[in-house]
C-alpha cells in the first residue's frame, strides 16, 4: 500500500503534465465523398511562411491578412482568357450561394506581376465581384507563398514582350482562420464543387 | 402565278447555295474587363454534310488575331495549346466550352462590350469561308 500511493501521485502528475504540455492531436481529417472530384485535404495542414505582398488598393497583404476568417485563394494571371475567368466566375457564384458563410475572403493572386499592375488587378477582380481581393508583389514574395502550397507556374514565349503565356497550377486553396491551408480543389472548377468542399472542410475544422 | 413559282424556285436554289457547311449552336464570347488583351469564344460546331470539313484558319475584323486553343490539365497544371486545324468528320460535333477548347481572341481593336456580336470568319478547306457571330455575354 505504501508503494502504491507514490505511484498514484506520479501518475496524476504525469497526466497533468501531459494535458498541459502535449498539444492536442490534430482532429481526424474529413472524408471526401466519392462524387466530389478534384478536392484534396492537406494532412497535416500546410503552414505558410512569412510573406509580404500588395493588394489591388496598394495595401500590404501578408500572413495577418489571412487570419481570422476563411479564405478561398486562387493563383492565376489577368491575361488568362479561359480558365482564370471561368474559375473567378464560379467563385462569384459560390459567394452568392445562400449557404456560403458571409465571413469568407476571396483572393486572386497573380503570378504575373510584370503585367499585372495593381490597377490591372483591381479591374480584373472587381469585374467579377467588388469584394474580391487581387494580390501580387515581388516574384520572390509570391514564390515564398506559393512554395508550400505546391503551386507551379512558368512562362512560355518571349517574356520581354507583352505576348507571353503563363502556364500555372490552377487550384483554389482553402485557408483556415489560423492561416494554415487545409484543402484545395483542382481546376476545372465548378461552383458546386467549391461550395461542397468549403462547407465540408469548414464544418469539420470550425 | 408563274412569278411566284419562279420566286419560290429561286429561294430554294439560293438557300441550297448559301447553306453553310457547319451548323453553329450557341456562339458566345465571355465578357471580360475593359482592358483585357485576350478573350475566349465558345460554340458547338456540327458537320451536317456528307463530307469531312477542315477549318484551316480563323480571323475576326475586331481582333488582331484569332487562334483555336485547347486548355489541358496535367496534374492540375493548366496549359493552352494551339490547334492548327480542326477536322470534323460527317455528322461530327465539336464543342468549344470553358476550360476546354476555345477561340482565343487576341488584342481587340475596339471596346468589346456586353451584347456586341463579334464576327469570326472560319476558313474552310476547299469551300467558301463561313462567318459566325459570337455574342458577348457574362
Ligand atoms: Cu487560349
Amino acid at each position: 500500500m505504501k508503494k502504491i500511493i507514490p505511484i498514484i501521485f506520479v501518475a496524476i502528475g504525469l497526466a497533468i503534465l501531459a494535458t498541459t504540455f502535449i498539444p492536442p492531436a490534430e482532429p481526424p481529417e474529413p472524408a471526401i465523398p466519392e462524387d466530389l472530384k478534384g478536392v484534396f485535404i492537406d494532412s497535416p495542414a500546410v503552414r505558410l511562411p512569412d510573406f509580404e505582398l500588395v493588394d489591388h488598393n496598394n495595401r500590404i497583404f501578408n500572413n495577418a491578412s489571412l487570419k481570422g476568417q476563411w479564405s478561398l485563394v486562387f493563383f492565376g494571371f489577368t491575361n488568362c482568357p479561359d480558365v482564370c475567368p471561368t474559375s473567378m466566375t464560379e467563385l462569384n457564384k459560390v459567394s452568392a450561394m445562400p449557404d456560403t458563410p458571409e465571413d469568407t475572403q476571396y483572393v486572386f493572386i497573380s503570378v504575373d506581376p510584370k503585367r499585372d499592375s495593381s490597377e490591372k488587378l483591381k479591374e480584373f477582380v472587381t469585374f467579377f465581384n467588388d469584394k474580391f481581393i487581387g494580390v501580387s508583389g515581388q516574384k520572390s514574395e509570391i514564390d515564398k507563398f506559393k512554395e508550400p502550397l505546391g503551386v507551379i507556374y512558368g512562362f512560355e514565349g518571349d517574356t520581354t514582350s507583352e505576348d507571353y503565356v503563363v502556364t500555372h497550377f490552377a487550384a483554389i486553396y482553402l485557408i483556415a482562420p489560423d492561416g494554415k491551408q487545409r484543402a484545395y480543389a483542382l481546376a476545372p472548377h465548378s461552383a458546386i464543387q467549391i461550395s461542397r468542399a468549403y462547407q465540408l472542410v469548414r464544418k469539420h475544422y470550425d | 402565278m408563274i412569278k411566284v413559282w419562279i420566286l419560290l424556285a429561286w429561294l430554294g436554289f439560293s438557300t441550297t447555295l448559301l447553306a453553310e457547311p457547319l451548323e453553329v449552336t450557341n456562339p458566345w464570347v465571355r465578357e471580360a474587363p475593359p482592358s483585357a488583351n485576350n478573350l475566349a469564344g465558345y460554340v458547338e460546331l456540327t458537320n451536317t454534310s456528307d463530307e469531312a470539313i477542315t477549318v484551316e484558319a480563323v480571323s475576326s475584323p475586331l481582333f488582331s488575331s484569332v487562334e483555336l486553343h485547347v486548355t489541358s490539365f496535367e496534374d492540375g497544371m493548366m496549359r493552352m495549346t494551339e490547334l492548327k486545324q480542326l477536322h470534323l468528320a460527317p455528322n461530327e460535333s465539336i464543342k468549344f466550352e470553358p476550360a476546354g477548347k476555345h477561340f482565343m481572341l487576341i488584342k481587340p481593336n475596339r471596346a468589346i462590350t456586353s451584347g456586341l456580336e463579334i464576327p469570326i470568319i472560319l476558313q474552310i478547306k476547299n469551300a467558301a469561308p463561313q462567318t459566325v457571330h459570337f455574342k458577348v455575354r457574362k
